[in-house]
């Protein structure tokens, strides 16, 4: 499980995030909405070690890791797989090269099984193994977020976090996107935290859906539950995805 | 006025140190980790091989400049035949060390700031730390390396080109005896002369290194970040290369005086 407890942090004069407390259950697949600007994405690059916070506390499976050195955080890494908004693909290696990189790097499996692993999370993601030695640069923007996705999946993770893994796609690949999230989620028994402004996709593919405003939860419950939901943002939001 | 000056001078400082830490830090993981050979050549040839015309081009120019004025100034004396020792000197004293880092640093650095700074606002640094490895370990001391040895080996081509060039001149265009040219060189140019050059070098290789390398990694605020720290990168490093070249200057100076008056080398 993760949890925030009265997580709080301030970039000079902007307190992004202002006691933000909440969880996430194994195996659910949660998404994370507000407008831009609110503490979306520094909510979950905490959970990677790429923001600390001023104050409370985060847990990853009952360990609080807001204290860690980056040594220690090598094992929440680990678990934590981070999707990037772009691909975040190393423009100078190949598709392979990038797969296989965190595999490499946290010594996911041993170089006799690298290959035969990469290229079952480039199928997982419904890339044919003919990708694999093609440059990032010779993809579409939506293969490229594949191959991040399947970058990802190959460390193993038990957490996916997805920081608007929609972003700049058509409809038919924000489509696509959320299918692989929500088919990936329950066939790998994983939990997705997913960062995003898509209503449509959260009321569709979630199993719970926190609004956040003014770094707080200002509102959360099941789809069914949001659609009812009196919030003014959420009806913003729910405005937005009638 | 008074305060904007000050703050002005204690944000440089603050950013000269953290520019200082950042390239000891590097050179802390270089030393602790190595970097792998290939990656090294990888970079070497992304930013050494493809800055040898320029270097040579410049050299030769910076050479040929020096030959040009300093004939102008001798023949007043009749001492053309002191050409040959004086531009060589001068040239790897200070004027060639010195423009060719100017040219270096806007060749070699701004491409080294370009690329660390895209590839921080594009997250792809971040996704390194992600998939467990050390961003300064696999992206920065590797570049770092490779600007320090191509800098510093660019540098010597081109000081060496410089001094070619200055002959050239002298025999073509100002009508000196290459022979004599080159027979003259010695008799200004001592060990000290390319020692100095040499150092400078070395010296200026390293602060377009840790200049570009720390502000390509501290890219903030997307593409006009990156074309913000390309420019500050620059200016920062030209600046600091001429302090260097200062304290340079006055440290071997000094150097030399009391290996020579004290110690009689």
């Amino acid at each position: 499980m993760i949890e925030f407890k009265k997580v709080s942090k301030r970039f000079g004069q902007k307190q992004v995030l202002n006691e933000l407390s909440f969880h996430v259950r194994r195996g659910e697949i949660l998404f994370l909405l507000g407008r831009s600007g609110v503490g979306k994405s520094v909510t979950l690059r905490h959970l990677v070690g790429l923001v600390r916070p001023d104050s409370g506390e985060i847990f990853v499976d009952g360990r609080e890791i807001s204290g860690l050195s980056e040594e220690e955080f090598l094992d929440v890494r680990r678990k934590c797989g981070m999707v990037f908004q772009f691909p975040a693909l190393l423009d100078s290696l190949n598709v392979y090269e990038n797969v296989a990189f965190g595999v490499r790097a946290l010594k996911i499996r041993p170089p006799s099984e690298e290959r035969e692993w990469v290229l079952e999370k480039l199928r997982l993601v419904h890339l044919p193994p003919s990708v694999a030695e093609l440059m990032p640069s010779q993809l579409s923007f939506g293969m490229q977020k594949k191959v991040s996705l399947a970058r990802t999946l190959a460390i193993h993770p038990a957490y996916l976090l997805f920081d608007e893994p929609t972003t700049s796609l058509d409809p038919v690949a924000t489509r696509v996107i959320h299918e692989l999230i929500h088919s990936l989620s329950r066939q790998l028994h994983v939990t997705s935290l997913v960062i995003s402004h898509d209503m449509d996709g959260a009321l569709e593919y979630a199993d719970r859906i926190l609004v956040i405003d003014k770094g707080q939860i200002v509102a959360g419950g099941t789809p069914a539950e949001m659609r009812q939901e009196k919030h003014p943002l959420v009806r913003d939001f729910l405005g937005g995805s009638a | 006025m008074i305060a904007v000056l000050r703050n002005s001078a204690l944000s440089t400082i603050g950013e000269l140190g953290k520019t200082t830490l950042f390239g000891g830090e590097v050179i802390g993981n270089l030393l602790r980790y190595g970097t792998p050979f290939r990656g090294l050549l990888l970079q070497m040839y992304v930013v050494g091989v493809r800055s040898i015309t320029t270097t040579v081009f410049t050299g030769f120019f910076v050479g040929a400049i020096m030959a040009i004025q300093i004939h102008l100034q001798l023949r007043d004396f009749g001492a053309q035949a002191f050409l040959g020792g004086l531009s060589a000197s001068v040239t790897l004293r200070n004027v060639g060390p010195l423009l060719i880092a100017f040219i270096l640093s806007g060749k070699v650095g701004a491409y080294t700031t370009a690329e660390l700074g895209t590839m921080q606002v594009t997250d792809q640094i971040s996704a390194i730390r992600c998939l467990g490895m050390d961003p300064i370990r696999y992206l920065v001391a590797p570049r770092f390396l490779a600007v320090v040895v191509s800098s510093f080996l660019l540098l010597v081509i081109g000081l060496m080109t410089a001094i070619g060039g200055g002959a050239l001149i002298a025999a073509v265009d100002l009508g000196v005896n290459t022979l004599n040219y080159v027979q003259n060189i010695p008799t200004i140019v001592t060990g000290w002369s390319v020692l100095t050059g040499v150092a400078k070098s070395f010296v200026f290789g390293v602060i377009i290194a840790a200049v570009s390398c720390y502000r390509g990694y501290t890219t903030r605020n997307g593409a006009s970040g990156v074309g913000e720290n390309v420019k500050s990168a620059s200016v920062q490093t030209l600046v600091i290369i001429i302090i260097a070249d200062f304290a340079l200057s006055n440290w071997i100076g000094g150097l030399m005086d009391f290996c020579t008056g004290v110690l009689g080398w």
